[in-house]
């Protein structure tokens, strides 16, 4: 029992970061590379103002969403000038500052040691730190993620986010700031990334810098091709594929020493067919090819 | 006052010289065509006029007012609207949201999206019903929901079309609207471009190769040859103008005249 509420709350924080990458490579088409790296920021500001100056929930919360947000802002400022693969680069050059931070700034982060010691989740009064209680937290906040994102894309702000994506001199022309457009949907999905960062700090207790490196980041993109992009249902898909398919693989009597090695082949297989045979993903209404 | 003013436009890339001193004036509710030979400038022309590319030198003037140092989509928002001389719909978006997205809403900001407050909706509203009217008219009734990658070339065309009206452009720039079309739908086309001008007041730019059309329609033609007007007048005076007829036309049109 405890081990499926873990995985059904650990599914909807990566609903969170899927549908955020949703927003800013699905409708926008931005290849942002340094979605992980401000997840880590929303952890890292909510672990380090709870821990170092013991704050509680909801105002650590909200100084990381700011924090991150802050970020981002200055991140779009730099880099929606950039086009197609110069815009990747440049969210990889920011997502590679933003991890020496998180290594080097040991007086908040504690640096390769990892910052331990995140206080049991407590919410007005409740004790939420795992179980049921945490999984309602999680799904009631993917809830208003969800919920947010649609109204944004189901407004004309979703149809002039995929004009950028589909042709940037035609959403000029037709009177589309595309810069400042591109900046504010970055900003807006940084924040919904800082969002899961804090309720993985919540989960996992102990951050330390390599859990938000790159291939965090392209896991999510894996979860958002998996799922498939545009659209709702995708992003709630993908990631539970991803989170349940090397449990399942555990089920089927795959274990051992090799059991890692066999599951990321596996894994990878599962992408390529995909790739291959939908490039939508399962849901999506938009091939990110 | 004339509605658009081209003054001493000079374009240049590196050592290629684009534009040389381009001069011209479009008064309101006239149709003006710019025509010339391939290269010549007439699509640099309008990309300079819509900022797509910054002049070397020169001034554009709309409305009373310099638009040459703007952004392309504060010129957009002064009431220029332009076609591509491709279609450029958004593949991936359906007919409806093809038209919609010249519609420059109020939701079509992020803060709006979410207030959803009572004038937001009432404008997008609006903008729907105004946009389902237009695209029946164009003969793509019926097909609001079907992606506009599944449009033919010709309905393509008329898709931006819509989309490009649907901003309420005062000033229309045109590049070659009628490639791709049909003798009927080119002649239907022309009829609506006229009406356009006439009963609902816009002024249109057209950059056009198609001599039947461009003689048929315009006020006013300026001929551009290697980056330079070297010939302006009425579609009348033009046809008999020794320029254009040694750039383009033949004598089958001066014979035809007389």
């Amino acid at each position: 029992m405890g081990y499926v509420v873990t995985l059904l709350s650990i599914i909807c924080i990566y609903t969170i970061l899927t549908a955020a990458m949703d927003l800013i490579l699905g409708y926008a088409g931005l290849f942002s590379f340094v979605h992980a790296a401000l997840c880590g920021i929303g952890s890292y500001a909510a672990a380090a103002l709870m821990v170092k100056l013991g704050w509680g929930l909801v105002p650590a919360f909200g100084v990381a969403l700011v924090a991150t947000a802050v970020v981002a802002w200055a991140t779009a400022g730099i880099t929606v000038r950039l086009d197609g693969h110069y815009f990747i680069l440049g969210t990889f050059c920011v997502a590679n500052v933003v991890e020496s931070v998180m290594e080097n700034w040991t007086d908040v982060t504690n640096g390769t040691n990892g910052l331990y010691g995140i206080p049991v989740t407590r919410l007005f009064g409740w004790t939420i730190a795992s179980g049921i209680p945490f999984l309602l937290f999680c799904a009631a906040l993917t809830a208003i993620v969800l919920a947010v994102k649609w109204l944004l894309v189901s407004a004309p702000y979703g149809i002039t986010l995929q004009t950028i994506r589909e042709d940037e001199i035609v959403a000029w022309v037709l009177g589309n700031n595309v810069r400042r457009v591109r900046a504010t949907v970055f900003i807006i999905g940084a924040a919904m990334t800082a969002l899961a960062g804090v309720l993985l700090a919540c989960y996992l207790r102990f951050l330390d810098p390599t859990s938000f490196s790159f291939s965090f980041t392209i896991l999510i993109w894996a979860a958002l091709f998996v799922g498939g992009s545009v659209g709702t249902l995708g992003t709630i898909i993908g990631p539970t594929v991803l989170v349940l398919f090397p449990e399942a693989l555990r089920f089927i009597g795959l274990s051992g020493p090799h059991v890692a090695n066999v599951q990321q082949a596996l894994y990878g297989l599962l992408l390529v067919l995909l790739m291959m045979f939908r490039p939508q993903g399962f849901f999506g209404h938009h091939s990110v090819r | 006052m004339p509605i658009l003013e081209v003054k001493s436009l000079h374009l240049a890339f590196g050592g290629l010289r684009v534009l040389q001193d381009v001069n011209f004036a479009v008064e309101e509710h006239t149709i003006t065509s710019l025509v010339g030979p391939n290269g010549a400038g007439k699509t640099s022309v309008f990309n300079v006029i819509s900022r797509l590319l910054r002049p070397s030198r020169g001034e554009v003037w709309f409305e009373g007012q310099r638009i040459d140092r703007l952004r392309p989509d504060e010129v957009a928002r002064r009431g220029i609207g332009r076609m591509f001389q491709d279609p450029r719909i958004f593949a991936g978006l359906t007919v409806q949201q093809n038209a919609l997205a010249g519609a420059r809403l109020r939701a079509s900001q992020p803060w709006y999206a979410l207030l959803r407050d009572s004038a937001s909706r009432r404008e997008w509203r609006a903008a729907t019903e105004r946009v389902t009217l237009m695209l029946d008219e164009l003969r793509l009734g019926g097909r609001f929901n079907e992606p506009a990658e599944s449009l033919s070339f010709a309905e393509q065309r008329f898709l931006s079309f819509a989309r490009c009206l649907a901003g309420e452009p005062r000033l229309l720039l045109l590049d070659e609207p009628t490639v791709g079309l049909d003798a009927q739908s080119i002649s239907w086309f022309t009829a609506r471009l006229r009406q356009l001008v006439e009963e609902a007041g816009l002024t249109i730019v057209l950059v056009e190769h198609n001599m039947d059309v461009v003689l048929n329609i315009s006020d006013r033609v300026h001929l551009l040859v290697q980056g330079e007007v070297v010939a302006s007048g009425s579609s009348t005076e033009i046809r008999q103008h020794a320029k254009m007829i040694e750039a383009y036309l033949g004598d089958r049109y001066v014979a035809a005249d007389t």
